[in-house]
């Protein structure tokens, strides 16, 4: 794991990712500074939950898809022929750097969104934020791994976003529609389990909460990610 | 001598053809060895096998004694520097970072002073905090050679280290590598620049479409089969005699329609020629040993080669 790390630590596209991350909490900051809270948690959905969603997407696709796009991966696979190794210790290095992000980004958020509301009427109390941050962690553990395991697939960094992106955003969102279908896609289950752990009122959605049923199905998503990604990288010869 | 890899009938055959055809080969400690070859003739492709970053068809290498797959053959490939196919570097991250995560993956402890004699060796220690991105293709190439070369591995696999080098950085990598076994690395070095493998190696295995076509020292390759010799010069009244007295001690000569002998055989040294000539009676003006190149060689193998090809495919 300590190439993993190194790598996360010199190369600026985790740094970068972070600076996102904290410019959209404090435009969340300011928001809310002038405008109050709002309904249904918005403060919090759009300057915690989305930025460390999407920051959990890149993490993932870059930490699989890096080794591509600087034409890395022989070099890192000389050192450690062992693939699977490689897989899971870059895996965990990932999940790694979503988790300090999102546990970051949510102890930045607490003061700040509290200081910011306190001037209105709906204050946002340090507990909700808290609440969320864990949420969120959830579920982001979720989008790395299955970032990853697409960046993976595609062998590159902009295959990994665009595949990432059109699944989560366009395919599952969609599918989710579609009813007893849409119960086993990963956005429902995901939102099943954030409900779950910050409540119906901060989650501003009314669901039905399966817990067990929910996870299992998480776990489904997240183990057949990775097992089809990892089985043709394992298989395949290394260009 | 023991052999730090070796290619044991090795076979790779990919949908549109076969890239190498029974590769047979060992790379002995202590010397730096060439891999010879035409683009496309099969060389990335054996050394990807060897390192296991390609499956074999048929046959099997070994690295430090152990095949892909083998317990242990991690360690064995953490040994080994390689630079295959260009650097590999991270163009967003200095030249001293790159070199940290190559150091983490072998697993160096305090590195500091390795990478800084490492990046004084290919001259970059001024530009270590520098992003390799700015570099120029000579640079890349040098400071892959430095990445290659962390944890004093007992073996460098280079893969055309000199493509991109301008003539006086060509030089200055070909002296390196030429020094790696004092440091005690033996070099597995291919390229499709014969001049270089001559001037650098100690030996060489040429291939030709995936083929090996020979192998040996370059002494061997240059001078094994009597295809360079030398060239004498004597009296030219005294031209036959000197043929026929040449001729006894199992030397051929032949006239260059010069005035001068070329003159061929198991040579060893200058005394071979000029000592019989000299209890003859005559006596040599001038001799010099004829320069031969792998060049040469090459073209004649890779000639006599597809020849054979073409009878074999006609007799069928």
């Amino acid at each position: 794991m300590r190439p993993e790390l190194r790598k996360l630590s010199v190369l600026p596209t985790p740094r970068w990712t972070a600076a996102a991350v904290l410019v959209a909490i404090l435009i969340a900051t300011v928001v809310v500074a002038f405008k109050g809270a709002g309904r249904d948690s918005l403060a919090l959905t759009f300057g915690v939950g989305v930025p460390t969603y999407i920051a959990s997407i890149v993490i993932g696709v870059w930490m699989a898809g890096l080794e591509y796009g600087q034409k890395t991966m022989k070099r890192t696979l000389t050192r450690n022929p062992n693939r699977l190794e490689v897989v899971f210790s870059k895996l965990a290095v990932a999940i790694l750097a979503a988790t300090a992000l999102t546990v970051g980004a949510a102890l930045v958020a607490t003061p700040l969104f509290a200081l910011a509301s306190s001037g209105h009427d709906l204050t946002i109390p340090a507990a909700d934020t808290i609440k969320v941050g864990l949420g969120s962690l959830a579920n982001n553990i979720v989008y790395v791994i299955a970032g990853f395991s697409l960046g993976l697939v595609t062998r590159s960094m902009a295959g990994g976003m665009t595949l990432a992106l059109g699944f989560f955003f366009v395919i599952d969102s969609l599918l989710t529609a579609i009813p007893k279908v849409g119960d086993f896609m990963l956005s429902a289950v995901s939102g099943e389990i954030f409900q779950e752990i910050v409540g119906k009122d901060i989650a501003g959605t009314d669901l039905e909460v399966k817990i067990v049923q929910a996870v299992s199905i998480t776990v489904l998503w997240v183990v057949a990610f990775v097992a089809l990604s990892s089985a043709r990288f394992l298989r395949t010869d290394i260009d | 001598m023991t052999a730090l890899a070796t290619f044991d009938g090795l076979v790779k055959q990919y949908k549109t053809g076969t890239a190498v055809d029974d590769l047979t080969f060992q790379v002995p400690e202590g010397q730096v060895c060439g891999l010879l070859g035409p683009n496309g003739a099969g060389k990335t492709t054996a050394i990807r096998v060897l390192l296991g970053l390609a499956r074999p068809t048929k046959g099997k290498t070994t690295l430090l004694g152990l095949s892909p797959g083998d317990r242990g053959f991690g360690d064995a490939v953490r040994q080994v520097g390689t630079l295959i196919e260009g650097p590999a570097l991270y163009a967003k991250a200095t030249a001293r970072q790159n070199l940290l995560i190559e150091a983490d993956a072998i697993g160096i402890d305090r590195p500091k002073g390795q990478i800084d004699d490492l990046l004084r060796l290919v001259g970059l220690f001024d530009r270590a905090d520098t992003r390799c991105g700015s570099f120029s293709l000579g640079m890349r190439q040098r400071l892959g050679l430095a990445v290659s070369l962390i944890g004093s591995p007992r073996l460098v696999v280079l893969d055309e280290p000199t493509n991109g080098l301008d003539p006086a950085g060509i030089v200055e990598i070909r002296e390196l590598i030429k020094k790696l076994p004092e440091r005690g690395t033996s070099v597995l070095v291919s390229s499709h620049l014969l001049s270089e493998i001559q001037l650098m190696c100690d030996r060489a295995a040429i291939l030709q479409r995936g083929r090996l076509i020979a192998e040996g020292t370059i002494e061997e390759l240059l001078f094994g089969d009597g295809s360079a010799g030398f060239t004498v010069t004597v009296d030219p009244t005294l031209i036959e005699q000197a043929m026929g007295t040449l001729s006894r001690v199992g030397l051929s000569a032949r006239p260059n329609g010069d005035g001068t002998l070329a003159v061929a055989g198991d040579i060893e040294n200058g005394l071979s020629i000029s000592q019989p000539l000299a209890q003859a009676g005559i006596y040599v003006w001038e001799l010099r040993q004829d320069k031969a190149d792998l060049e040469q060689v090459f073209l004649r193998l890779t000639d006599e080669s597809h020849t054979n090809e073409t009878e074999v495919a006609n007799a069928a």
